[in-house]
C-alpha cells in the first residue's frame, strides 16, 4: 500500500520535528528556563526517533517490491502536476524517498542523535549559550534527515549545504577562542568545495537525464553512456570526499575538535561525516555502471584508512587521535561502497557510530572531570580515578579494533571478507594492515590515558558526571558490544532490510559470510597492534628512546600530517592573501586609512549644500552621467551598424 | 466612453489616476481648514485615496483598452504596476505619518505631494506615447525634488534635494532631446509609430534611443548614471527614501519595459548597451555597498543592483521576461518597503535608525523587528523561501533563454548575488551576533510602521513559499507590437 497514511506523514513529521525544536527554541527559548530548551531539544529529536522505529518496522513488514517509497508533499501535488519549481524544462518536486539505506540513517541519526543529546544536557551545563547549542543541534538532525531522506539531488544538496552550516556553527561554538574560529572556516570552505563538486554532478545529470530525481535517473541510468558517468561519479566523489574528510580533503576533521565534544561525537564521528558514503550508496546505480569513478572512490577510501591510521599513531591530543581514527574507519566505509560492498559499508556505519559516539563521550567526561584537558602525556593512571569512562573506553576501544564478540568485529570482517569476494587483493592487505594500526594507536591512547604509571597532570578539578551524561553512555556500551550481532554466520538481519534499496545492483553479496583466513587475519593483525603498543608503553624499556631516535623523521612526517597543511598553506592562503592585500593597497587606498575617511565624509556631509557645490562634486556627478552617455550613445550606434546606418534616412 | 475634441475618452480606464487626483485635492483643501491635531486625517485621506483607485482598478480587470488617442494604456501590464505604485504610496504615507513638526515641511504639502508623485508614476505606468511618458516623469520628478527637501531642518536633506534637482534636470534634458530625436526619425509621438520606424534603424533614430535610455536610466538609477543615489537617499526623509527606492523604479521600468516591448517586440538586440548598463550596475551597486555604514546609502547601492537584475528580465524574450521582473518588481517592493518600515519602526519618527553601528545585537533588545529585517535582508540576498529567491531564479532562466548576454546577465547576476550574501549576512550576523547591548534600546513601536512591516514580511513569505500565487500574472501582457 503505497498510499496509506502513515507512511504518507511518518517522513515529513519526521524530517521537520528537530527543526519544529529549533524554531521553538528560537522563540520561546529566551522566555523560559534554560532546562526548557534542553527538553524541547530533547523531545524534537526522541519524537523523530520513535517515529522513524514505527516507520521502519512499517516499510519492513511490506513485500519487498513495496519497500522503496516516494512520498510527494504536499500529496496532491504529484497527481495534479505540480511542482514546488517549474522552470521549464526543470521541474523540481519536494519529494522524501524512504527505503532500506535512508532508515538505516534514519535511526542512527535519529537514536544516536538522542543519546547524544541527552549527554549534552549534562555536559554542556557551563556553558553560556546553552540554548543556542541545543538550537544549532536540532538545526543539524533537521538538515542530516533531509540530506539522508531527500528523493533527489536537489534537496540532498540542501540537507547537505545545511549540515555543512551547522557543523560550522557548532565548531566555532566557543567564538571566543580564535582557534575555534579558524577551525570552523577552514571546515565551511572545504566543504563547500564539495559542495561545488556535487552541483557539477547535478548541472550533469540535468544535461544528461533532464531530472534531478533518483527514481527517474537511476530507471534510466545506462541512457548516458559510460564517459558522463565516469564524470558524474567523480564530481561526486568531491562532494563524498570533502564531507567525509578522505583524502586529499581531509585536514578540516582534526581541526573540527575544537567544538565542543557531543558535537565531534554526533557530527564529526557518528552521523555526518559519512554522508559521502550515503552519497555513493545512495547513487550506486551510477557507480555500478561508472567502473573508474568506483575504482576512485575504492581507492581514496583504502588510501585514507591507511594513511589517516598512520597519522593517529602519533598525536597526543586525545580527541584528535579519535578524529584520525574516524577518518580511517570511514575510509574502510568508502573502500566498501567503492567496491561495490555496500550492505557493508552500512553496516559498518552503523557499527562505527554506536563505538565512536562511545569513544567520544567517554573522551568527553575525561576532560570534562579535568578541566578542559586533551593531551594524553598530561593524563595517566585514569582507570581508578575514572573507572566508568575507562570501561567505557575500553568497549569502545575494543569494538574500535574489532575483537570478537564486539560490534566492530562483525563490520570490519564483513568488509574485509567482501574485498577478497569480489577480488581485491590489494585493498584487502592494506584493510587488513590499517587493522594491526588501529590497535595500535587505540592501545596506545587507551595506555597512555588510563595506565602508563600515574597520573601526570595538574590537580584536577572534579566535575562530576551526571546521569544525563552516564545514561547515554551506558546505553552506547550496550550498543557497542551487541550491535554487531544484527549479523553473525548464518543470520544476515542487515541484508534483506537493504536488498530493496538495492534490487538494482549486481553485487549485493549477503553479509553472513565470513572466512576464517580473513577474520584471523584481521584479529592477528589487531593482536601486532596491541603487543607493539603494549611493549611501547606499558613495559618501559630501552626500546622506545631506541626507536624514537632512528624513527625521528618518519615521526616528524606524521605528527605533521604529511604536511598537507603546510602544502596548501603556501599553495593556496599565501598567495591569494598577498594578492589580496595587494589589491587593497593599490586599488582601495581608502581601505587602508578606513576609519580617518569614513569620519572625514560624514564632517563632510555635515557642511551645506552650497559649500558641496563649490567643491564640485555635483560637477563630478554630472560630469561622469556625461561620460556614461557618452560611452552609451557609441555603443548604441556601433551596434546598430555604424556607419551603413547612419546613412539610413 | 464620450469623445472629447474628436479624442475619445474612457472614462474608468483613468478612474485610478481621477480618484488618486481627488485624494490629493482633497489634502491641500483639508490642510487649509485644519489644524494641526488633524495632521493625521491627511496622511489618511491619502491613504483611503489609494484605496479608492486600487478598488475602481477591479472593473478594469479584463477589459484592455487604449485611451486619449492611443496615447495612454490601461491593460494587466500597467495594472500592475499601478499595484505597486499604489501599495507603496499607502506604506510610505503610512510611514510618514509618524513625523513631526520639527521634521520641517507641512503635512499637507508633503502628503499631497506624495499623492500627486505616484500620480506621475501612474501615467508612466500606462503612457504608450513619447509625450505623455515625458508628462509622467516630470510630473513624478518635479514633486519628488521637493520631498527630497522635505527634511530641511537637516542640511543633509537641503543637499539632496539640490543634487537631485541638477542631476535629474540633467536627466530630463537628455530624455526629451532623445524622445525629439525618435520623433524626428519616426514622425510620429507614439510608440506603435516608433516601432514602425525601428524596422530600419536610422543614425537619428539610434542616437535618440540612446538618449532616452540614458534619461530613464538616470531615474533607475543604472550605472554609470547611479552618482547621484548615496546622497539623496541618505539625505532625503526616510519615507521619501522608501517611495524613491519603489515608486520611481517600478514607474521608470513600466517604461522601459513598454518600450521595449512596443518598440522591439521579440528582437531586443538593438537593446544591448542596456544589458551592458545592467551588468554594470549589478558589479556597482553590490560593490558599492560593501563598505556602507550608512544603512540609507547601503539600500540605495542595493536597489542600483536589484534594478540591474530586474533589466535582466527585458532582455528575455516574450511576455515571459516580462512576467519574472514582474514577479521581481514585486518582491522587491515588499522587501524594500519592508526594510525602510523597520528603519521607521526603530526611529519611531525621531533620529533616523540609519547608522549600521547601531545594529550588531539588534535580535537580543528588539528581536521582532530584527527578525523581520533578517527576513527583508534574505529575500534581498535571494534566500530560498523568500520571494527574492524566486524573484531571482525566473530571472536567470530568463537569461538563459536570451543567447550570450543573457548568458553574460546571468554570470553577473549569480556574482552580484554572492557578493550581496556578504552585504546583507554581514548585517545580519552583527544583529544576532552575541554582542553585550551596548546601545539604548530603540523604543519605537508605532502602530502605522507595524502595519509596515507586517505586510512587507508576509508578502515575502507568502511569494516565497507559495510563488504560484502570482501565477495571475503568467498569461500576460497585451503591449506587444500590435
Amino acid at each position: 500500500m503505497m498510499t496509506d497514511t502513515f507512511a504518507q506523514t511518518a517522513p515529513f513529521t519526521i524530517l521537520f520535528l528537530p527543526l519544529l525544536g529549533m524554531l521553538v527554541i528560537a522563540v520561546v527559548g529566551p522566555r523560559v528556563h534554560r532546562a526548557a530548551s534542553a527538553a524541547i531539544a530533547n523531545l524534537a529529536v526522541l519524537g523523530a526517533f520513535a517515529l522513524t522505529v514505527a516507520l521502519a518496522l512499517d516499510v519492513w513488514h511490506r513485500p519487498p517490491s513495496d519497500q522503496v517509497l516516494t512520498v510527494t508533499y504536499p500529496p496532491a501535488w504529484a497527481a495534479h502536476q505540480q511542482f514546488w519549481a517549474h522552470i521549464p524544462p526543470l521541474t523540481v518536486s519536494f519529494e522524501l524517498r524512504i527505503d532500506g539505506l535512508s532508515l538505516a540513517w534514519m535511526l542512527i541519526v535519529t537514536g544516536v542523535g538522542f543519546l547524544i543529546h541527552l549527554y549534552s544536557v549534562g555536559y554542556m551545563l557551563d556553558s553560556r549559550w546553552y540554548r543556542t547549542f541545543f538550537a544549532y543541534m536540532n538545526l543539524f538532525i533537521f538538515a542530516m534527515l533531509l540530506l539522508v531522506m531527500a528523493g533527489n539531488f536537489l534537496w540532498l544538496l540542501v540537507g547537505w549545504g545545511g549540515v555543512g552550516l551547522a557543523s560550522y556553527l557548532l565548531i566555532g561554538f566557543d567564538m571566543h577562542r580564535p582557534a575555534a574560529v579558524a577551525a570552523a572556516r577552514k571546515a565551511l570552505i572545504m566543504n563547500v568545495i564539495g559542495d561545488v563538486g556535487i552541483m557539477l554532478a547535478m548541472f550533469l545529470l540535468f544535461a544528461h537525464f533532464g531530472s534531478l530525481s533518483y527514481k527517474e535517473i537511476f530507471a534510466n541510468v545506462t541512457a548516458a553512456g559510460t564517459p558522463a558517468l565516469n564524470w558524474i561519479g567523480i564530481w561526486l566523489l568531491l562532494g563524498a570526499v570533502a564531507k567525509s574528510a578522505q583524502l586529499p580533503l581531509h585536514t578540516w576533521l582534526p581541526d573540527a575538535m575544537e567544538g565542543p565534544t557531543p558535537v565531534s561525537a554526533l557530527i564529526h564521528a557518528a552521523t555526518m561525516v559519512t554522508a559521502g558514503v550515503y552519497l555513493v550508496a545512495r547513487a550506486h546505480p551510477i557507480y555500478d555502471h561508472a567502473p573508474a569513478a568506483a575504482q576512485a572512490v575504492a581507492v581514496v577510501g583504502c588510501a585514507t584508512a591507511f594513511f589517516a591510521a598512520t597519522i593517529g599513531c602519533v598525536q597526543y591530543d586525545i580527541k584528535r587521535v579519535l578524529a584520525y581514527s574516524t577518518m580511517s574507519q570511514i575510509g574502510y566505509m568508502v573502500l566498501a561502497v567503492g567496491v561495490g560492498a555496500y550492505a557493508a559499508g552500512t553496516f559498518h556505519f552503523i557499527t562505527h557510530a554506536f563505538f565512536k559516539a562511545l569513544l567520544f563521550m567517554a573522551a568527553g567526561i575525561i576532560i570534562h572531570n579535568l578541566g578542559g584537558e586533551q593531551d594524553i602525556r598530561n593524563m595517566g593512571g585514569l582507570a581508578r580515578r575514572l573507572p566508568f569512562a575507562f570501561w567505557a573506553f575500553l568497549v569502545g576501544t575494543l569494538a574500535l579494533c574489532g575483537v570478537f564478540p564486539f560490534s566492530g568485529f562483525f563490520s570490519k570482517d564483513a568488509i574485509l571478507d567482501q574485498l577478497l569476494v569480489l577480488h581485491h587483493p590489494v585493498l584487502w592487505a592494506f584493510g587488513t594492515a590499517t587493522a594491526a594500526l588501529t590497535a595500535y594507536y587505540m592501545f596506545r591512547l587507551l595506555f597512555m590515558t588510563f595506565f602508563t604509571g600515574g597520573f601526570r597532570g595538574k590537580a584536577q578539578t572534579h566535575a562530576g558526571t551526571v546521569a544525563s551524561m552516564s545514561v547515554p553512555v551506558a546505553l552506547l556500551i550496550g550498543l557497542a558490544l551487541v550491535g554487531g550481532w544484527i549479523v553473525v554466520p548464518g543470520h544476515d538481519g542487515l541484508t534483506p532490510l537493504l536488498r530493496a534499496a538495492f534490487a538494482d545492483t549486481g553485487t549485493m553479496a549477503a553479509l553472513d559470510h565470513f572466512s576464517g583466513i580473513v577474520s584471523l587475519a584481521a584479529l592477528g593483525a589487531g593482536l601486532v597492534g596491541f603487543v607493539a603498543a603494549y611493549l611501547l608503553y606499558e613495559r618501559p624499556s630501552g626500546l622506545r628512546p631506541t626507536l624514537r631516535r632512528s624513527l625521528q623523521p618518519v615521526r616528524n612526517l606524521l605528527a605533521n600530517a604529511y604536511y598537507v597543511d603546510a602544502t596548501y598553506h603556501w599553495l593556496f592562503e599565501v598567495p591569494v592573501l598577498t594578492l589580496a592585500s595587494d589589491i587593497a593597497r593599490y586599488l582601495d587606498p581608502e581601505a587602508v586609512a578606513g576609519g580617518a575617511a569614513a569620519v572625514a565624509r560624514t564632517a563632510t556631509a555635515a557642511g551645506d549644500a552650497v559649500r558641496l557645490w563649490e567643491a564640485g562634486y555635483v560637477r563630478r556627478y554630472g560630469l561622469s552621467m556625461l561620460v556614461g552617455v557618452v560611452i552609451v550613445l557609441a555603443l548604441f550606434l556601433y551596434l546598430a551598424g555604424g556607419t551603413a546606418a547612419l546613412g539610413g534616412r | 466612453m464620450t469623445a472629447f475634441a474628436g479624442v475619445t475618452i474612457s472614462w474608468p480606464a483613468l478612474a485610478p489616476i481621477l480618484v488618486l487626483t481627488g485624494a490629493g485635492l482633497l489634502i491641500m483643501l483639508v490642510d487649509l481648514v485644519s489644524r494641526a491635531t488633524l495632521r493625521g486625517l491627511l496622511y489618511g485621506i491619502g491613504i483611503l485615496g489609494a484605496v479608492g483607485a486600487g478598488l475602481t482598478m477591479l472593473p478594469l480587470y479584463g477589459h484592455s483598452v487604449t485611451t486619449l488617442a492611443g496615447a495612454f494604456a490601461s491593460d494587466r501590464f500597467s495594472w500592475l504596476f499601478d499595484l505597486v505604485l499604489l501599495g507603496s504610496l499607502a506604506v510610505t504615507l503610512l510611514l510618514s505619518s509618524l513625523r513631526r513638526a520639527e521634521d520641517g515641511g507641512s503635512p499637507g504639502a508633503y502628503a499631497a505631494l506624495l499623492v500627486f508623485a505616484a500620480i506621475g508614476g501612474m501615467v508612466m505606468a500606462g503612457a504608450a506615447n513619447l509625450m505623455i511618458i515625458f508628462l509622467g516623469l516630470e510630473q513624478l520628478s518635479l514633486a519628488l525634488y521637493v520631498l527630497a527637501g522635505m527634511g530641511y531642518p537637516r542640511a543633509a536633506s537641503q543637499e539632496a534635494a539640490l543634487k537631485y534637482v541638477l542631476l535629474g534636470s540633467l536627466a530630463s534634458a537628455f530624455l526629451i532631446f532623445g524622445s525629439a530625436l525618435l520623433y524626428g526619425s519616426s514622425g510620429g509621438l507614439s510608440l506603435d509609430a516608433v516601432h514602425a520606424a525601428a524596422s530600419v534603424p536610422s543614425g537619428l533614430f539610434v542616437t535618440g534611443l540612446a538618449l532616452f535610455v540614458v534619461g530613464i536610466g538616470f531615474k533607475l538609477a543604472l550605472a554609470p548614471f547611479h552618482s547621484w543615489v548615496p546622497d539623496v537617499y541618505e539625505g532625503s526623509p526616510l519615507a521619501v527614501t522608501a517611495f524613491m527606492a519603489v515608486a520611481v523604479k517600478a514607474a521608470s521600468l513600466a517604461v522601459l519595459a513598454r518600450v521595449t516591448y512596443v518598440v522591439f517586440g521579440h528582437d531586443t538586440s538593438a537593446l544591448a548597451p542596456l544589458w551592458l548598463l545592467a551588468i554594470i550596475s549589478m558589479l556597482v551597486g553590490n560593490v558599492g555597498a560593501i563598505r556602507q555604514r550608512n544603512l540609507k546609502r547601503l539600500l540605495g547601492y542595493s536597489s542600483i543592483a536589484q534594478v540591474g537584475y530586474m533589466v535582466v528580465g527585458l532582455a528575455g524574450v516574450g511576455p515571459q521576461g516580462l512576467s519574472a521582473l514582474a514577479f521581481y518588481l514585486v518582491a522587491y517592493a515588499l522587501t524594500t518597503l519592508g526594510a525602510f518600515a523597520v528603519m521607521a519602526l526603530l526611529a519611531d519618527g525621531g533620529e533616523e535608525y540609519a547608522d549600521l553601528g547601531a545594529y550588531p545585537g539588534l535580535a537580543a533588545r528588539r528581536p521582532w523587528p530584527a527578525a523581520a529585517m533578517a527576513l527583508f535582508f534574505f529575500s534581498l540576498a535571494g534566500i530560498p523561501a523568500t520571494a527574492g529567491f524566486y524573484g531571482k531564479l525566473l530571472l536567470l532562466a530568463e537569461g538563459l533563454a536570451a543567447g550570450p548576454w543573457g548568458l553574460a546577465l546571468d554570470v553577473t547576476l549569480v556574482v552580484g548575488t554572492v557578493v550581496s550574501l556578504y552585504v546583507y549576512g554581514k548585517i545580519v550576523w552583527d544583529m544576532y551576533s552575541f554582542t553585550e547591548p551596548e546601545a539604548v534600546v530603540p523604543t519605537g513601536n508605532a502602530l502605522p510602521s507595524w502595519v509596515a512591516v507586517a505586510a512587507g514580511a508576509l508578502g515575502t513569505l507568502v511569494l516565497g513559499l507559495a510563488p504560484q500565487l502570482f501565477a495571475m500574472s503568467q498569461p500576460f501582457l497585451s503591449v506587444g507590437p500590435r
